[in-house]
């Protein structure tokens, strides 16, 4: 590479000059200090000027605010696009929302897991209570808490509508059951399984039951409904990305004139990009914005019938609103995949618009 | 400042365009390049520009090979290279001042710098009172001016120009010649391609003629050699 420095002096040039030039007639455009004029001594050896710290961060300041502006001053074409936006946020958002609330349940209902020991009918109560006494000592077990056939006769006729029935017996057909709770760090199916497996081997349990189906497969379904809200979550993220970067295609389509002059006195592919950067940006942000009121609403009209489910389950359970940090994760994630949209878009396209 | 040595330029589509063209043009010089429309005159500009690239031969400008500019360092040489072209590609969406002042901007220089650099430029090309008008509100003739005044506002070695009195009527074409002049005497490197041979006459200066992609005269000012 040739770097050598190519500087002529305002002297040398008018040397140069000297011999052909007549003195310039027009009368207002003669500087006062003509060779101020050229002072900037012209190096082509060097192609890198790296841009001045202060002045970058002017740039991005100016395109951060500028672009919204834009955006602001077509507000219902900018609308449409912050609505699309929305939409497609507030669908995962509200899977997400969904899913949040249901998992504490599942996990409640896991940790009510207990293993019922039907005793033989046969079995005094001394040596129940006594059983009971050996079992709460193990280590695995958390508590061990005795029901007696009266009082499950009392719980069955209160809940089941079967209590007609029970009443017209004549004895009490129930038998003595001891539940085990296990301690919450003996609690994964595995421990439960061994731990009831342990249990039937005592003599005077006739069954030891544990009931773990139902639990697996609402493990399962909680997996798979956590997958469906992930897969349509990245989806959508796609979908977000793509129509920002479609605008944003629009816009460059529009600006075009702009970026031909700015390519052509010198302006970087960074230059020219930020702005339309900061446009995908806003785009993401505002669509976030407006999926917020959306998102509560949905909320709001959600919540009374499943306070009415949870009531039919016996659960004092209200829906908790979407937290401070998911809202605040899905404004940024927002932002970063309409940056991204417009990169995607920049990038793509801004190799085509060249000078002519 | 400007070299070209055997310089060809044939286009994808196999239109040879420039034919083994040599001339140098030294720092300070001015000179006219004419010859009719599909001469090879825009190419030739373009070739300066970095717009295209030649398929043979090297471009020099400041001593500098074209050839080895990456492509990311185009942007830098632009900056130093002012162009004006028949339409000067104003911006409607801001007014003169601002026009004015976007190489500043992209160079990342300060407002106030800016500022008075872009007024020196304005008060060059005679548009000082008319910074705050929209270049809608402005004449042909002024807007042409205004493109000169965002062409030489970074005070480049090198003023390109593509027919830059195209659309303009003859007096004020003297004008916009006369501007051209007095940037050249302050040591500007200017070449002006242009069709008008009266304007040409007039002006005195070094002429390269292109026909048909290959130059016929690149002779330092002979009188009457375009006659």
């Amino acid at each position: 590479m040739n770097r050598r420095v190519n500087k002529p002096s305002a002297a040398q040039l008018s040397r140069t000059n000297g011999g052909s030039t007549k003195k310039p007639s027009n009368k207002k455009s003669v500087n006062k200090s003509q060779s101020a004029w050229f002072s900037s001594s012209v190096s082509f050896s060097s192609l890198v000027s790296a841009l001045p710290f202060n002045a970058w961060v002017d740039h991005h300041r100016f395109s951060c605010v500028d672009s919204l502006k834009r955006l602001l001053s077509t507000p219902w074409q900018s609308m449409m696009t912050w609505l699309v936006v929305a939409i497609a946020l507030v669908l995962p958002a509200l899977l997400y929302l969904a899913f949040d609330n249901i998992r504490p349940v599942s996990e409640q209902w896991q940790n009510d897991t207990q293993i019922s020991l039907y005793i033989q009918p046969k079995a005094q109560l001394i040596a129940i209570e006594k059983l009971q006494q050996r079992l709460s000592e193990l280590a695995e077990v958390d508590t061990v808490e005795l029901i007696t056939p009266a009082m499950a006769q009392q719980e069955f006729q209160q809940y089941s509508g079967l209590g007609n029935v029970l009443a017209s017996l004549n004895n009490n057909p129930l038998p003595y059951v001891l539940t085990v709770q296990a301690t919450a760090s003996n609690n994964t199916p595995e421990q439960l399984t061994a731990l009831q497996a342990q249990l039937q081997n005592e003599v005077l349990v006739e069954t030891a039951q544990l009931d773990m189906n139902w639990l697996r497969r609402l493990q399962e379904i909680m997996h798979l409904a956590q997958r469906v809200v992930l897969s349509l979550a990245l989806l959508l993220s796609v979908g977000v990305m793509l129509i920002i970067g479609n605008t944003i295609r629009l816009a460059i389509e529009s600006r075009r004139n702009e970026i031909v002059v700015i390519k052509m006195v010198g302006g970087t592919d960074g230059f020219i990009k930020r702005p339309f950067l900061y446009t995908g940006f806003w785009y993401g942000i505002g669509g976030a914005l407006l999926a917020l009121p959306i998102l509560f609403i949905a909320e709001l009209w959600l919540s009374s019938p499943i306070q009415q489910l949870a009531f039919q389950y016996e659960s004092e359970y209200t829906l908790s609103l979407i937290d401070l940090n998911v809202v605040a994760l899905m404004v940024m994630l927002a932002g970063v995949l309409g940056w991204l949209g417009a990169w995607l878009s920049v990038s793509r396209h801004l190799k085509h618009i060249e000078p002519e | 400042m400007i070299r070209f040595d055997n310089v060809s330029k044939r286009y994808s589509e196999g239109h040879d365009a420039l034919v083994n063209v040599n001339f140098e043009l030294a720092a300070g010089e001015m000179a006219f390049l004419t010859g009719h429309s599909g001469a090879g005159k825009s190419t030739l500009l373009k070739l300066i520009m970095l717009i295209e690239r030649s398929s043979r031969g090297q471009v020099l400008i400041g001593n500098r090979v074209l050839d080895q500019v990456t492509r990311s360092q185009i942007p830098y040489l632009r900056r130093q290279i002012g162009v004006v072209f028949q339409n000067p590609h104003l911006l409607f969406d801001r007014n003169v001042f601002d026009n004015v002042a976007l190489p500043l901007q992209i160079a990342g220089m300060s407002t106030r710098e800016q500022g008075r650099r872009v007024r020196a430029a304005l008060e060059r090309v005679g548009l000082l009172s008319k910074e705050n008008d929209s270049p809608l509100a402005l004449s042909g003739g002024e807007q042409q001016r205004v493109g000169i005044a965002r062409a030489i506002v970074n005070k480049p070695a090198i003023l390109l120009a593509d027919e830059p009195t195209g659309n303009l009527d003859p007096a004020l074409s003297a004008d916009i010649m006369q501007l051209f002049q007095d940037l050249n005497s302050v040591g500007v490197t200017v070449l002006i391609a242009t069709h008008d041979i009266a304007l040409v006459e007039q002006m005195q200066r070094r002429v390269l003629t292109l026909d048909q992609g290959r130059m016929t005269s690149s002779d330092a000012l002979a009188e009457g050699a375009y006659t």
